[in-house]
C-alpha cells in the first residue's frame, strides 16, 4: 500500500501543479496580449501622426490664403465637436482624388471620401475621430501676438490598451492687424514749413505768425494751407512723377510692339506697367493721407479770411493749391484702377498657363486687394458691385480646383453682407476707408466751396 | 486463501490502472487541450507575425513618406497635375527653374514574387544639358502598390499612397506644402 501511494500525486499536489501552470500560463498570455496590444497601439499612433500631418498642412494652406481660415472652417478655442475621419464627415478627408467626371474638377462630396471601398485605408482609420481648436494669442488690439494663432489637434480612437489619444499643436501666422506705417516719414515737414512764407505767401523773411496776423488768421491755418500748396506742387513737379508717367508711356509703347506669341515678354511688360501704376497710386495715397489733417484744420478755421485784409492771397494761387490736392487724389484713383486693369490682364488664359498656377494665384490675391480698395472709393460708385462680381467669377474659377480659395471667397461674400463686419475684419481697409470714403467727399466738397468763393470774391473785387 | 485472493483481487481492482474508457476519455481531453493550445499559440504567433509585418511596413512607409515629402518640398510650384486634377505622376518646378518628375516604374522582380503589380517611385530632375542623365535619377520608394498626386492648390500636393510588403498593404494620405517663395514681386 505504501508503494502504491508513492506512484501517484495527491489532490493537493495536482492542484498546486495546476495552479503553478495556470499562473505561468496566464502570465505568458498576459505578456503576449500586452505585446500584441503594444504593437497595435504603435500602429494606431503612427496612423494618427500621419493623419495629423495632413490636417496641419490643410490648415497651413487655408491660413496662407485666408487670414480667417480657422473661422471659415468653424474652428475656434471652444470647438468641442469631434469629427470622424471617414465617410466625408470633414473637409480635411474629402476630395482626396479626382475620380469622377468631369475630370479636372474635384467634388468634395463625390470624389473619394474615405469610404468602405477605399481599402486598406478605411480599415486603418475608421476608428479615428479628431478635434481641432485654435485661438489667437491676443484676442483684441493690434499687438503682434494677435497675428499668431495656436492650433491644437487631438485624435482619439478606441485603443485596446493605453489611451487612444494623439495630440499635437502648431503656431500659424495670420495677419489681421493694421500694418504699422508712418506716412509722414516720407515728408520733411520742417523744410516744407520753412519754405511756406517765401514760396507760398511771397513774404520772405516773415514768420508764419506774422503772416497769420496780417491775414487775421491763425498759424495753424496758414501752415496747413502752405503745406497743402507746397507738398502738392512739389509732387506734381517732382522727378518721380515725371519719370513714372514717362516709364508707363514707354512701357505701353513697348507692349504694343510685342508679338502675341511672346508670352514671356508680354507678361513681363504687363506686370511692369501694373507695378508702375501701383507704385504711383501708393505715392499719391501717401500725399492724400498726409495732407488730410491740414484740410481738417482749414475746415475748422475761417479760411476765407485769407482773402481779406491788406495782404490777400491770390485767389488763383489758393485755387491751384486746393486743386492740386484734388488732382493727386484723382491720380490715386486712376492709378489703382489702371493697376487693377493690368494685373487683371496677367490672368488672361494664355499668360496664366505660361506662368503657372502659383503666379496666377498670387495675381488673384493681389487683385482681391485692389478690388477691395476700389470698392471703398466714393468716386467709383460701382466699385463694390465690381468687387462682388469679381468674387462671383473667382468662386466659379476655384470650384473644384482650389477649395481653399473657394472657401475664402465665400467667407468674404458673407462678410460683405454687413460692411461694418467687413471693415472690422480688415483694419487696413478700415483705415483706407476712413480717408477715402469718410473724409475725401468732405474735402472735395470743401475744395469746391472754397475755390468757388475765391473766384467769386476775386470777381467782386475787380 | 480464497478470501485472501478475493481481498487481493478486490484491492487490486480499486488501486489498479485506468479502464480503457477512462484512458480514452483522458486521451480525448488531452488531445482537445493540446489542439486548443496548439491553435492558440499558432494564432498568437500568426497575430504577432502580422503585427510585426505591419510595423515593419509602417516603418518602411514612414521612410518612403519622408523621402517623398523631402523631394516635393524642394519644389516651389506644382506644374502637373493641374489644380483639381489627380495623376499618378507629379511634375514640380524648383527654385532655380529645374523640373522634377516623380513617376512610377514597374518593379518586375517583386511583382513576380507577389503575383500582383508593384512599382518603384522614381524621381528625376532635369538639368540644363537637355539630355538624360542617369545621375539625376533616384528611386524614392521600392514597393509601391499605388500612388496618386492630387493638386488642390499650386502650393501643395495631396498624396494617396499604398505601400506593399509581403502581401500586406499600408495606405496613407498626406498633404505636402511646397517651398514658400513669398508673394508676387511688387
Amino acid at each position: 500500500m505504501t508503494r502504491k501511494r508513492k506512484k501517484g500525486f495527491s489532490l493537493v499536489e495536482v492542484m498546486i501543479g495546476v495552479a503553478i501552470f495556470a499562473t505561468v500560463g496566464v502570465a505568458f498570455l498576459s505578456f503576449l496580449s500586452q505585446s500584441i496590444g503594444e504593437s497595435k497601439f504603435s500602429a494606431e499612433y503612427f496612423s494618427a501622426f500621419i493623419l495629423s500631418q495632413k490636417v496641419m498642412e490643410d490648415f497651413s494652406e487655408e491660413i496662407a490664403i485666408n487670414p480667417y481660415g480657422f473661422e471659415t472652417l468653424g474652428v475656434d478655442e471652444n470647438s468641442t465637436q469631434y469629427s470622424e475621419v471617414v465617410d466625408g464627415a470633414t473637409v480635411h478627408f474629402s476630395g482626396l482624388e479626382d475620380q469622377q467626371k468631369p475630370y479636372g474638377k474635384i467634388d468634395p462630396g463625390a470624389d473619394n471620401t474615405i469610404n468602405a471601398k477605399v481599402v486598406p485605408l478605411y480599415e486603418i482609420v475608421k476608428k479615428f475621430q479628431f478635434r481641432a481648436q485654435a485661438k489667437r494669442l491676443e484676442k483684441t488690439g493690434d499687438g503682434e501676438k494677435r497675428n499668431l494663432l495656436r492650433c491644437n489637434l487631438e485624435f482619439l480612437w478606441d485603443a485596446k490598451i493605453g489611451k487612444g489619444q494623439y495630440e499635437t499643436s502648431c503656431s500659424f501666422f495670420s495677419p489681421v492687424t493694421a500694418k504699422k506705417i508712418d506716412l509722414a516719414l516720407n515728408v520733411d515737414q520742417a523744410a516744407i514749413d520753412a519754405r511756406i512764407p517765401k514760396d507760398f505767401f511771397n513774404a520772405p523773411g516773415k514768420s508764419l505768425a506774422q503772416i497769420a496776423n496780417e491775414r487775421s488768421s491763425t498759424v495753424e491755418t496758414v501752415t496747413a494751407l502752405g503745406r497743402i500748396a507746397l507738398v502738392t506742387e512739389d509732387f506734381m513737379k517732382s522727378q518721380y512723377y515725371t519719370k513714372q508717367m514717362k516709364a508707363i508711356a514707354d512701357l505701353k509703347k513697348k507692349l504694343a510692339l510685342i508679338p502675341a506669341s511672346q508670352f514671356d515678354q508680354e507678361y513681363a511688360v504687363r506686370l511692369a506697367i501694373a507695378l508702375a501704376w501701383y507704385d504711383l497710386a501708393k505715392a499719391c495715397y501717401q500725399i492724400v493721407v498726409y495732407l488730410e489733417p491740414c484740410f481738417a484744420t482749414l475746415q475748422s478755421q475761417n479760411v476765407s479770411a485769407l482773402q481779406t485784409g491788406t495782404n490777400t492771397l491770390n485767389p488763383i494761387q489758393l485755387q491751384e493749391a486746393l486743386f492740386h490736392y484734388r488732382i493727386i487724389y484723382e491720380y490715386f484713383v486712376g492709378s489703382i484702377v489702371q493697376a487693377r486693369f493690368y494685373y487683371y490682364a496677367l490672368i488672361e488664359k494664355d499668360l496664366a498657363l505660361y506662368k503657372g498656377g502659383k503666379r496666377e494665384l498670387q495675381v488673384l490675391q493681389k487683385l482681391i486687394d485692389l478690388y477691395r480698395i476700389v470698392a471703398l472709393l466714393a468716386s467709383v460708385p460701382t466699385g463694390m458691385d465690381q468687387y462682388k462680381a469679381f468674387l462671383g467669377r473667382l468662386d466659379t474659377f476655384a470650384d473644384g480646383r482650389n477649395l481653399y480659395l473657394q472657401r475664402m471667397v465665400r467667407q468674404e461674400m458673407i462678410y460683405l453682407q454687413d460692411p461694418a463686419v467687413w471693415m472690422e475684419k480688415f483694419p487696413n481697409l478700415k483705415r483706407i476707408s476712413s480717408i477715402v470714403k469718410a473724409r475725401i467727399p468732405q474735402i472735395l466738397a470743401f475744395i469746391k466751396a472754397r475755390t468757388d468763393d475765391a473766384v467769386l470774391n476775386a470777381d467782386n473785387s475787380y | 486463501m480464497i478470501t485472501f485472493f478475493q481481498q487481493s483481487v478486490t484491492k487490486t481492482s480499486y488501486r489498479g490502472a485506468f479502464t480503457l474508457v477512462e484512458v480514452l476519455v483522458v486521451m480525448g481531453l488531452l488531445t482537445l487541450l493540446a489542439g486548443g493550445i496548439y491553435h492558440f499559440f499558432t494564432s498568437v504567433g500568426q497575430t504577432q507575425k502580422v503585427l510585426s509585418q505591419q510595423l515593419v511596413l509602417q516603418m518602411e512607409s514612414r521612410k518612403a513618406l519622408d523621402q517623398v515629402i523631402n523631394r516635393i518640398q524642394e519644389g516651389s510650384e506644382v506644374v502637373r497635375p493641374f489644380t483639381g486634377e489627380t495623376q499618378s505622376f507629379l511634375v514640380l518646378k524648383d527654385i532655380v527653374n529645374r523640373l522634377s518628375m516623380l513617376y512610377l516604374e514597374p518593379n518586375n522582380k517583386i511583382s513576380q514574387q507577389l503575383q500582383k503589380p508593384v512599382y518603384r517611385l522614381v524621381a528625376y530632375t532635369t538639368d540644363y544639358t537637355g539630355s538624360f542623365n542617369k545621375q539625376n535619377q533616384k528611386v524614392l520608394v521600392d514597393l509601391v502598390r499605388r500612388i496618386t498626386f492630387t493638386s488642390l492648390s499650386p502650393n501643395t500636393v495631396q498624396i494617396n499612397a499604398t505601400i506593399i510588403n509581403e502581401n500586406r498593404e499600408y495606405q496613407f494620405i498626406t498633404h505636402v506644402g511646397l517651398m514658400n517663395l513669398g508673394g508676387l514681386e511688387q
